[in-house]
């Protein structure tokens, strides 16, 4: 237990402190905070806060006749509302904004009752946020008789919520919440996980081969020792990475919370699905760490085994590709079939849980698939470990693992 | 000289061989190009195809039965728009759910007390449905809109539809007399009606990206793969490293132009060819300039990305060490971007920050392709960049050409991004 341990630190500090490994480290935080600013980029770019100039010849939108209660709630309704500024001819607002001092005009026409036609001026496309303002606007003057919150209902509309039939589980159609994305977040993590230490689990072996210290190590310790202590010190690996990550998006959350961004007032959580994701995970991840190992001790490079596993990777993104048909129907032959089979059910629940509530009965059977192949798995590499730690310059095909003993 | 066209012929002959670059650089643009024309054809036998307008309205899709249940006291009418027996009202949720379960309905709204203050309706069906399918949402939504303004439906559709008929104009054309901004005529934003023309730009940047990163990646590659077997040190005992470098980076740049001159004109044939299998207006040109510029661009941006790259290759003592240099060496790419990308979906291919950056040599090969693709870029912007670009590529190739020794080339020493940057200035 103690050479197992001592493998399992060194596997831990040889990938660890390396300046490499701190890079990765630091790599997530950083695409996180630059997709924010990205997003922060898109969105300035998209809004403008100038103010918009409207030339009402219609006398649609007379501002006496809104009520203050419509007026207040309409103006709490946005973060940064824009001044509208009324022309009495289009001339003049035209020269105000060749002036740059609004960002376009609306028009009403004289018969926009009837006609319902809007001409809209400008020298540089107006923001989103121009055109949401404006339109809301209008509405509201349109509903000016109706009594405050009639009118204001009738203009803001109704937000859908889709729900479950026994009540369990909510969905905005606006696009799903935080907390039901957990359960996909957490598929991701564990896939990538999965597939940074996959790479490790391959070169760990194959280094130990590359470099012959297979041959010395193996005089001192049993391969059951020194395969068990650099899985442990490989997981510890990913633990740390995930541990490291999952702190960062949890500051993120908390923030953006603080920050009052919408998408993560709600944080209610549906255990039932993180429960059923993290059952496939677990047996997932050890299908895939026991089939690395085999392949790292199967080929005679690092890079041979790269390739090889490269086709196990293609497989775990698999269910992103026919996503698509999930969307429709997350009940169809495809989506129950990837989310039992090894590799792909992991995504495959994972994304299916944001559509639908996936049955027990597949969750299981998925989970008995994967411990399954998992077993399956570490047997092989139990094997191809015995064969191959000594077998240079020439692979371990399948065939002849499976033939031999 | 002839050492390096040796060289030069030996990257040729090696590239062109391999299955990876005959798929990318031949296979899959003339794939698409012939499935494009195939599709066209067939169009025009049979007739159909009227360009970028739809022929015939969309067969309305049946609506199905649905019911509600109202807490809220608000509905007292069924607007006559929506077909009788359609839209079938239930006293409690749980009768609702019976006819759920029974398949009298095919899903039901509960509308809670307070709806006229929170705005909230649940939607209820089986869950064998997605969540993110929309369903029938406007049946109800109509239903208590019309509702809200006791049945009357001609202000209920005003509020749904305050304006039939948007016209925009702008006034930034230098005669002042103004014009319409819709222009299909050509890619970019300006196309507001057809998301392929909007999003070429976007298109122009992802090619891009990747046309570099392949062909920069080659480089690396190549001169890391020769450092890490060894055959380096057979090469520069008949070779100087500077001939080394030349016959590389010439050699897998005439392959690379090659590649990117396939796909342009793969993108070429197709918009301007292919356009009633792409659904483009009749009007739609893909100007050849684009393409002219595009490929300066590319030839500037390959030789500063490939001398970068073959730097790093050039420091790396093992292929495993090479993410690490290649992440360092790309990343200013890597920014040009994911910024080009944004541009065209925030509608800001033209703001200063952009422009800056289609200045800026390094994010330059991709953002001006960006620009030069989504709108009409002034010549002298066009010709200020190509001249930072080619002149920054070529210190960089000099200072590259100077890590080319065999102190560097043999040496087995760690990559470092110190060790790299003092390298490309000249500090040993």
């Amino acid at each position: 237990m103690i050479t197992t341990s001592h493998v399992a630190a060194y596997e831990y500090r040889r990938n660890v402190f390396k300046k490499s490994f701190i890079l990765m480290l630091l790599s997530v935080p950083f695409f996180i905070a630059f997709s924010i600013g990205l997003g922060f980029f898109l969105e300035s770019c998209l809004d403008n806060l100038l103010p918009v100039g409207y030339v009402d010849h219609a006398g649609v939108l007379d501002e006496t006749r809104l009520s203050p209660e419509v007026r207040s709630r309409w103006a709490a309704e946005y973060s940064e509302q824009i001044t509208f500024i009324p022309f009495p001819t289009e001339a003049e607002a035209r020269a105000v904004l060749q002036a740059n001092r609004i960002q376009a005009c609306f028009i009403l026409p004289a018969n926009y009752m009837a006609t319902r036609r809007v001409e809209v001026v400008y020298v540089k496309e107006p923001g989103e946020n121009a055109w949401r303002q404006f339109w809301d606007l209008l509405q509201l003057h349109l509903l000016a008789e109706r009594p405050p919150e009639i009118a204001y209902r009738a203009a803001g509309g109704t937000d859908f919520v889709v729900r479950s039939v026994d009540g369990k589980r909510q969905a905005p159609t606006g696009g799903p919440t935080f907390g039901l994305m957990m359960p996909l977040f957490i598929a991701a993590a564990f896939l990538f996980m999965l597939l940074i230490s996959s790479g490790y689990t391959l070169s760990a072996v194959a280094d130990e081969k590359e470099t012959r210290t297979m041959e010395v190590l193996i005089t001192t310790i049993s391969p059951l020792q020194l395969i068990g202590g650099k899985i442990m010190g490989i997981v510890a690996i990913s633990l740390t990475l995930l541990f490291s990550w999952t702190m960062v998006v949890v500051c993120g959350v908390l923030i953006g919370r603080q920050a009052g961004v919408a998408w993560f007032s709600d944080l209610s959580l549906d255990w039932r699905t993180i429960i059923a994701v993290v059952a496939i995970a677990i047996p997932a991840y050890v299908l895939a760490a026991a089939l690395m190992t085999a392949i790292g001790v199967m080929v005679t490079t690092t890079q041979e085994g790269q390739s090889v596993s490269t086709i196990f990777f293609i497989l775990h993104f698999l269910p992103l590709y026919v996503s698509w048909s999930f969307l429709s129907n997350p009940h169809n032959p495809l989506a129950i079939l990837l989310s039992v089979l090894p590799f792909t059910a992991l995504m495959t629940v994972g994304m299916r849980n944001l559509f639908t509530i996936v049955p027990a009965w597949q969750v299981a059977a998925s989970v008995v698939v994967q411990v399954t192949c998992a077993v399956g798995a570490i047997w092989l590499a139990s094997r191809a470990f015995r064969l191959g730690m000594l077998r240079y310059g020439q692979r371990l095909d399948f065939r002849r693992l499976l033939q031999s003993g | 000289m002839p050492k390096t066209l040796l060289v030069m012929r030996q990257e040729i002959y090696k590239t062109l061989r391999s299955p990876e670059y005959v798929i990318l650089a031949f296979i899959i643009p003339v794939l698409v190009t012939v499935l494009l024309a195939v599709v066209t054809m067939a169009r025009q036998r049979s007739g159909g195809g009227v360009v970028g307008t739809t022929a015939s309205a969309a067969p309305q899709p049946a609506l199905a039965v649905e019911g509600y249940v109202d807490q809220s006291g608000l509905i007292r009418l069924i607007p006559d728009s929506i077909p009788t027996g359609h839209l079938l009202s239930f006293d409690d949720e749980k009768t609702a759910q019976q006819a759920l379960v029974s398949g009298q309905i095919s899903a039901y709204y509960l509308i809670p007390r307070d709806y006229v203050a929170s705005g909230m309706v649940y939607y209820v069906y089986p869950d064998t449905r997605s969540y993110l399918d929309d369903g029938q949402q406007w049946v109800m939504a109509w239903t208590l809109t019309v509702n809200l303004l006791g049945g009357d439906a001609e202000l209920a559709d005003r509020v749904w539809n305050p304006a039939w008929n948007v016209t925009t104009t702008s006034i930034a054309a230098p005669n002042g007399a103004g014009r319409a901004d819709e222009d299909c005529s050509r890619p970019g934003a300006a196309c507001r009606s057809n998301d392929l023309i909007r999003f070429t730009p976007s298109i122009m940047v992802v090619i891009f990206f990747i046309a570099f990163m392949a062909s920069s990646s080659r480089l690396f590659n190549s001169v890391g793969t020769e450092k890490e077997n060894r055959t380096i040190e057979v090469l520069m005992l008949s070779l100087s490293p500077r001939q080394l470098l030349a016959g590389k980076t010439l050699g897998l740049g005439i392959v690379s132009i090659l590649q990117t001159i396939v796909w342009l004109a793969a993108i070429y044939i197709s918009f301007n060819l292919g356009g009633s299998a792409l659904r483009l207006p009749e009007n739609f040109v893909f100007p050849a300039d684009i393409l002219i510029w595009s490929l300066v661009f590319f030839l500037g941006g390959y030789g500063l990305y490939a001398s970068l790259m073959a730097g790093a290759g050039a420091l790396v003592p093992k292929m495993k060490e090479a993410g690490v240099a290649n992440y360092i060496a790309t990343f200013p790419l890597f920014l040009g971007y994911a910024f080009g990308l944004t541009a065209t979906l925030a509608k800001a291919a033209d703001s200063a920050f952009l422009v800056f950056l289609s200045f800026f040599p390094l994010t330059s090969p991709i953002v001006m392709v960006m620009r030069v693709t989504a709108s009409t870029v002034p010549l002298w912007q066009l010709l200020l960049s190509t001249l930072l670009l080619f002149a920054t590529t070529y210190f960089t190739l000099r200072a590259v050409a100077n890590m080319f020794q065999a102190q560097n080339l043999l040496s087995g020493q760690p990559f470092s991004l110190w060790r790299y940057l003092g390298a490309l200035i000249g500090r040993r």
